[in-house]
């Protein structure tokens, strides 16, 4: 759990650590958000970043009849790939006040502005492939498995009021305090603790989306 | 040495979806019917890698930096750049209907822009417009979608600027490029701190250290040449050898102002958006391009006319053509609704029981006969699960005293002798949720011992359209809901969705306890009869009427009240609805569906009520019973399994035969004679024969008379 105060420090922290540091891997996850507050209420100050993603569906295409044919003649344009598409994915880390801990809020569009279906997201690469069981093979199985697959909802951005979706985050504090038991230690400052903190829900939410 | 054309990488475009909100808001509010043209800003930004996983590990694609519009690309002052961002200027021009937007001239409006460029070139001999862009919209605001097509005017070049294969374009920063890192990073800062954003630059460095960065405007062709100079420019493209889109104007601008000494010109793709830390290098590339495979210029003559340009987007085929964006399940409020019921089910599925068939349930048909109180709350819990389409027959109009028990229905739906039933309630599951099919048929179900009059004919007629139209509402759906409140009136319905197939949930009410079934599925021709230790029930189960010996006959007339409304616990009702409504969820996730058969009682316990979880007659959502008898009073269950009988008046095969060969006839005799059904079945002799039996057993008498 975190209070507001100490999700704002950590995030500045966080902001600061990586500002200039060497991209590597490991850290890409952390590298790149911007903290921004709210024009004029304090207190709803979030991280936010761009990313693209991947993906192999196209928007699809409607046919227009133009009365013109148009073409164009140019030998110095390069030829472009039309196999895969950039996804742009609006990233957000918002501050919970009910559950008091860091949520993910995002957003996910093709190029010509169309938001993506739940099918789509799914089949783009922001999510990690494997937590998602594929529904086209059900099986008749009677065991149940624990999926852990979080609870995807819908909702307006605290602070922006645009609508994103997001991860619901009730199971978040268990999990991150469970793997910070590991690590911790007690003689860490009270800002390297709200770091190690955020960085542990960083890790936890790299197993879901490939936060890139 | 080898020359290759250079080749541009075309500026791809990224919209917003706030961009189309905001025009959205401004043709509503502004621009109403005005086609004229808008100024907007955009960005573009140098160009990314990312890892393409799907085409194995350390395959790279480069997303070229896109010009990207939004909703501030509205306002009139867009905030200073990023370094390695730059801003174009653009028009937008919204048509007012697709005819309009397919009639255009687009030769006419792109040349129109590439006039405006070079006019600007030639006149102020500014680099301001040289990155500006064209964009043509309609916005269809009912169905929510905007046709699109942005144009990026260059100027092409003939003859074509051309480079050495080898090296071709190289990294900066390399020895070869002759900047070095340290240079670099002068150039980075200065560029970093300009007050004012530098898409196009000269980089000077007058002796080999002092490196300066200045604006494009002050070039001289005295004092600036291809050893002190290098053209530079913020570049959106990720290709190694091929640079971005804006280079091309801004060499047709040299050509234009300066074409005595311009046809051999040293240019750094600017891609570097952070100084590069450890290992990694810069990614900005260098190269010497000139003009014409020989490097040999045409005279000099003729600049003033302005060159051909070229610059429409691909559409997703990589054609010249318009494009469209769908916004509909953002923007429709019928569609949002849909996707979050949507969301909501696959949650199910997602974190819970990643084996649930969501499709096939809300892709299954559901026919309720009856839009009471069972009716009503059925409804519901089939809409909770998703399922799309459900048609309510119901002969009746809505009674004041049943907006508290039917919770489909309200208050004024009862007024001027009351609405009719079926298409009340059809309104108004399409008020709780815009995205379900639901329709209303008000017909009269035809029952056994009911007599249709002889005259006047058009009774018999209208007799006949409803039986019709109840056969063509069965064959269209894919489960039969019997909610009705009588007995016999089960009876066609039973007969009907039998002969074709498909699934019958049966629901009835009494005062304290309710009766939820499935009905049984006609044998399959070519399945052989099995029979288990219990004479097969478990795969053949029987339907309402197997446990009847005698024809459904008329049970209506002569009842008193309490019995004609069915008076029941007010809790009922919804109990039974949703245990059928959850029940026909477990036969549809069982592979056998309407053939699943019974479970049987569990090995260890089979007396306690309890069965066999994981053996035949269940599926991933638990067990699949026969029949559900409920007590109320003891808030009890009790699974039944009641085998098909071979002279059932519902289900048994003689029955389906003769309705399949006499049709409506065989009907209509059931429904006049109250005898026919037994005769038919064979049931009458039965019935003779139990007479006859009791009179033949010889009661003994004991001598003495009583004991007591």
């Amino acid at each position: 759990m975190l209070t507001r105060p100490q999700f704002d420090q950590a995030c500045k922290l966080l902001v600061q650590e990586y500002e200039s540091s060497r991209p590597s891997f490991a850290t890409n996850a952390l590298r790149g958000w911007l903290w921004t507050e709210h024009p004029s209420v304090s207190s709803l100050g979030y991280l936010s970043r761009n990313s693209n993603y991947l993906s192999r569906h196209l928007e699809p295409f409607i046919h227009i009849d133009s009365n013109d044919n148009y073409t164009e003649i140019d030998e110095a344009a390069a030829p472009i790939c039309i196999d895969t598409e950039a996804l742009t994915s609006q990233q957000y880390v918002v501050y919970s006040a009910t559950f008091q801990v860091p949520c993910f809020y995002f957003t996910m569009y093709h190029s010509n502005g169309a938001p993506l279906s739940i099918n789509e997201l799914l089949s783009s690469t922001l999510f990690r492939p494997d937590i998602l069981q594929d529904a086209d093979t059900t099986t008749f199985a009677l065991t149940r498995r624990n999926t852990a697959f979080p609870l995807l909802s819908q909702g307006d951005h605290p602070t922006t009021g645009k609508p994103c979706w997001f991860l619901h985050p009730c199971e978040t504090t268990i999990v991150v305090e469970e793997l910070l038991k590991e690590v911790e230690k007690v003689a860490d400052s009270e800002d390297a603790k709200l770091l190690s903190w955020l960085k542990m829900w960083f890790v936890v939410l790299g197993s879901i989306i490939d936060v890139a | 040495m080898a020359q290759t054309i250079v080749q541009f990488t075309p500026l791809p475009s990224l919209t917003h979806p706030s961009f189309w909100h905001k025009l959205t808001e401004l043709k509503l509010d502004v621009l109403k019917l005005s086609d004229a043209e808008v100024d907007i800003t955009a960005t573009y930004r140098v160009g990314r890698l990312i890892e393409d996983r799907e085409s194995g590990p350390g395959t790279f694609v480069g997303v070229g930096g896109s010009l990207g519009v939004e909703e501030e690309s509205f306002g009139l002052d867009h905030s200073s750049p990023a370094i390695g961002s730059a801003v174009a200027k653009g028009v937008v021009k919204n048509y007012n209907t697709i005819e309009e937007f397919k009639a255009a001239d687009k030769s006419k409006l792109f040349n129109e822009a590439a006039d405006k460029i070079w006019k600007s070139i030639l006149e102020t001999r500014s680099t301001a417009l040289l990155n500006t862009f064209l964009l043509i919209t309609y916005a269809d605001l009912k169905k929510y979608r905007y046709y699109y097509w942005f144009a990026f005017p260059a100027f092409t070049s003939s003859p074509a600027w051309h480079i050495d294969a080898h090296p071709g374009w190289i990294g900066a920063g390399t020895p070869e490029s002759k900047l070095s890192d340290q240079q670099l990073r002068v150039i980075y800062d200065q560029l970093h701190t300009s007050k004012q954003p530098f898409p196009y630059f000269l980089i000077r460095s007058s002796s080999s250290s002092a490196i300066n960065v200045a604006a494009i405007e002050d070039y001289s062709p005295n004092t600036d040449t291809n050893e002190t100079t290098t053209i530079g420019f913020i570049d959106p493209s990720a290709q190694p050898q091929n640079p971005g889109w804006p280079l091309r104007n801004l060499l047709a601008y040299f050509r234009a102002l300066y074409p005595q000494s311009t046809s051999k010109l040293r240019i750094i793709c600017w891609r570097d958006a952070e100084v590069p830390r450890g290992e990694e290098g810069w990614k900005s590339r260098v190269g010497t391009i000139f003009l014409g495979p020989d490097g040999v210029s045409a005279d000099g003559s003729n600049v003033t006319t302005r060159p051909n340009a070229v610059g429409w987007e691909k559409n997703v085929q990589g054609k010249l053509g318009p494009r469209m964006a769908d916004l509909a399940p953002m923007m429709d409020p019928v569609r949002l609704a849909n996707q979050a019921v949507d969301l909501n089910l696959k949650l199910m599925r997602w974190r819970i029981l990643p084996e649930l068939d969501l499709e096939k349930i809300s892709a299954t048909k559901c026919l309720l006969l009856g839009a009471g109180t069972l009716g009503c709350y059925v409804a519901r819990c089939l809409m909770g699960w998703g399922v799309r389409t459900i048609s309510f027959v119901d002969s009746s109009r809505v009674s004041f005293s049943n907006p508290v028990r039917q919770p489909l229905f309200k208050f004024e739906d009862c007024l001027n002798g009351g609405r009719p039933k079926a298409e009340c309630a059809a309104e108004r599951l399409k008020e709780v949720w815009p995205g379900i099919n639901a329709t209303g048929y008000t017909l009269s179900i035809p029952m056994p011992g009911h007599p249709i009059p002889a005259s006047p004919p058009s009774v018999l007629e209208q007799t006949k359209k409803d039986v019709a139209k109840l056969e063509e509402l069965i064959e269209t759906h894919d489960v039969v809901y019997l909610l009705m409140d009588s007995r016999e009136s089960r009876w066609l319905p039973t007969v009907i969705a039998r002969a074709k197939d498909k699934l019958v949930m049966n629901a009835a009410l009494g005062f304290d306890s309710f009766l939820v079934m499935r009905h049984g599925a006609r044998p399959e021709q070519h399945s052989v009869v099995q029979r288990d230790e219990l004479g097969g029930s478990r795969k053949h189960l029987g339907c309402y009427y197997c446990n009847d010996i005698v024809a459904p006959a008329d049970s209506l007339t002569d009842r008193t009240l309490d019995q004609m409304c069915t008076v029941t616990r007010p809790g009922l009702a919804s109990m039974a609805a949703s245990t059928a409504v959850e029940l026909m969820m477990n036969v549809l996730q069982h592979p056998q569906g309407i053939r699943a058969p019974a479970p049987r009682p569990s090995v260890t316990n089979p007396l306690d009520n309890q069965f066999d979880e994981h053996g035949e007659g269940t599926s991933v959502l638990g067990l699949i019973p026969h029949q559900l008898r409920g007590y109320l009073a003891q808030f009890r269950n009790l699974h039944i399994v009641g085998a098909a009988y071979d002279k059932c008046t519902g289900c048994s095969e003689t029955v389906l035969e003769a309705y399949e060969s006499q049709g409506f006839d065989m009907m209509l005799n059931a429904f006049n004679d109250p005898k026919y059904l037994e005769r038919l079945t064979g049931l009458d002799k039965l019935y003779e024969d139990g007479e006859k039996a009791l009179e033949d057993v010889d009661w003994v008498e004991e001598e003495g008379g009583d004991d007591f």
